[in-house]
């Protein structure tokens, strides 16, 4: 029994990952985070900051080199926050192709008569967005990393620091744009809804970044992230970095994007009607 | 998915990465300093010999030796152990470098996959030993549009070996026979089982 519920999943899953990465889907995300990261890495502004302090002022040449790789993570990722915005357009995208568009369709009354569980077509298909999502973040800032300085191709996929925090960083995107993406999805059921209420409010968020900032909701992204890189890259260049709140920083955004999902999975297993 | 399907896919993809960074080098107006960093060297001698461990642009074992006039901005030449000159040398710098940095001259090493180049800010005589401040450089814009052709070139060629070369070898080796195109064809009107 155990073994026919495993197999039926991975099939599932199998097709899903063929239905949702099908041409230009990943390639465009990739695309899109490319260029993003590229733009936004080596902004003068970013470097001005740490360039005046002292830390740095008392660092020899060799220490510099040694800081290199600090840098390389800070300018990549410095451009994240951008990152974001493409990252949630195509999970909503995904998540629209994935579920209203199947329940609008029909597919999906098609897929609920087959002898597979309603969890794990939930599952299957957002583990396969949020896949598509991470994937393309974390190889997006590695291919940029790479390009800025080739030489340290090596170091970059051997350095646990920068591997944690680029994982870290793309994961809370990938996750919250996911939760967000699918709770639409499935509250509309219809494609046309779907895609322009999660696009609506993907701009809204973004638009609002530094407004959220000030009223002091810096813990969901797109804000979160730059308190993220904060946390993660400027303490191992500054001495005494300004204190922050790590916990706020990590789980604020993983509770909420949590709380999304099992809203959205509580709605689709046991309140949706296929129709 | 067939061989040839996948080598085009993966072509394509590779072709769009190449057109992604080359309109990110395209829309950048700006002077990149991505890697640039502000450092200081310790100078040992009083006679400006220039002592740095260029580990990073060079090999490691590598430690060159340098003539630096005190307090000027403007050249900087540096040999090896031997007294042959290395490639690092004084270029004319851009009117954008310029403007930034306030120098006429940069200096330039041209590494394997990138150009670099040391820009020296200051020099400083603190207590006896000389503090030199540098800027670290790079012209990311040329290096993304060298990078952006060579990959797009890259995935032309994946694409071209997808779409015409493989095809050719699945054909030669999948030949179709008669009761494949029965199978895949059924409404052929050439093959003689369905002729009255």
């Amino acid at each position: 029994m155990r073994l026919e519920l495993r197999s039926s999943f991975l099939k599932v899953l199998k097709w899903e990952l063929f239905n949702l990465s099908r041409f230009p889907i990943p390639e465009l995300i990739l695309t899109a985070g490319i260029f993003i990261t590229l733009q936004a890495a080596g902004v003068p502004g970013n470097f001005g900051v740490l360039s005046g302090n002292e830390h740095i002022e008392k660092l020899s040449f060799e220490g510099c080199l040694e800081e290199m790789n600090n840098y390389i993570g800070l300018a990549v990722s410095f451009g994240i926050d951008r990152l974001f915005l493409s990252v949630a357009l195509f999970s909503v995208i995904l998540s629209s192709l994935a579920f209203s568009y199947e329940m609008e369709s029909g597919l999906m009354a098609f897929y609920l008569s087959q002898p597979v569980g309603r969890a794990f077509i939930f599952i299957s298909k957002a583990l396969i967005i949020f896949l598509i999502n991470f994937s393309a973040c974390l190889f997006s800032f590695y291919f940029t990393s790479v390009l800025l300085v080739p030489r340290q191709i090596t170091h970059l996929l051997k350095s646990g620091h920068i591997f944690y925090s680029f994982s870290l960083i793309s994961l809370e995107i990938a996750l919250f744009s996911l939760s967000l993406s699918v709770l639409v999805a499935i509250l509309t059921q219809k494609l046309s809804f779907s895609v322009t209420i999660g696009v609506a409010l993907i701009l809204i968020l973004q638009a609002m970044d530094q407004t959220l900032w000030e009223l002091g909701f810096k813990y969901l992204p797109p804000t979160s992230v730059k308190e993220l890189i904060f946390f993660t890259f400027v303490p191992a260049i500054m001495p005494n970095p300004p204190k922050l709140s790590p916990a706020n920083v990590i789980r604020i955004p993983f509770v909420t994007s949590l709380l999304m999902s099992l809203v959205a999975y509580y709605q689709f297993v046991t309140r949706y009607e296929a129709k | 998915m067939r061989g040839s399907k996948i080598i085009l896919r993966l072509g394509f993809t590779v072709f769009l990465m190449g057109v992604s960074i080359l309109s990110s080098a395209l829309s950048r107006k700006t002077l990149s300093t991505s890697l640039e960093m502000n450092g200081s060297i310790h100078l040992q001698e009083p006679s400006s010999i220039l002592n740095l461990e260029f580990a990073y642009l060079l090999n490691k074992t590598s430690i060159l030796h340098g003539k630096f006039p005190e307090g000027s901005y403007g050249w900087i030449e540096i040999y090896d152990r031997r007294g042959a000159q290395l490639l690092l040398s004084g270029e004319e710098s851009t009117p954008l470098v310029r403007e930034r940095f306030n120098t006429s001259i940069l200096f330039k090493y041209s590494a394997p996959y990138r150009d670099y180049y040391l820009i020296v800010l200051r020099v400083e005589n603190v207590t006896g030993r000389y503090l030199v401040s540098f800027s670290f450089h790079q012209d990311l814009e040329t290096d993304l549009l060298k990078d952006s052709f060579l990959i797009m070139a890259f995935g032309s060629v994946m694409i071209s070996i997808g779409y015409v070369v493989i095809p050719i070898f699945e054909k030669r080796v999948n030949a179709p026979s008669i009761n494949a195109n029965f199978r895949t064809n059924p409404s052929n009107k050439e093959d003689s089982r369905y002729r009255l």
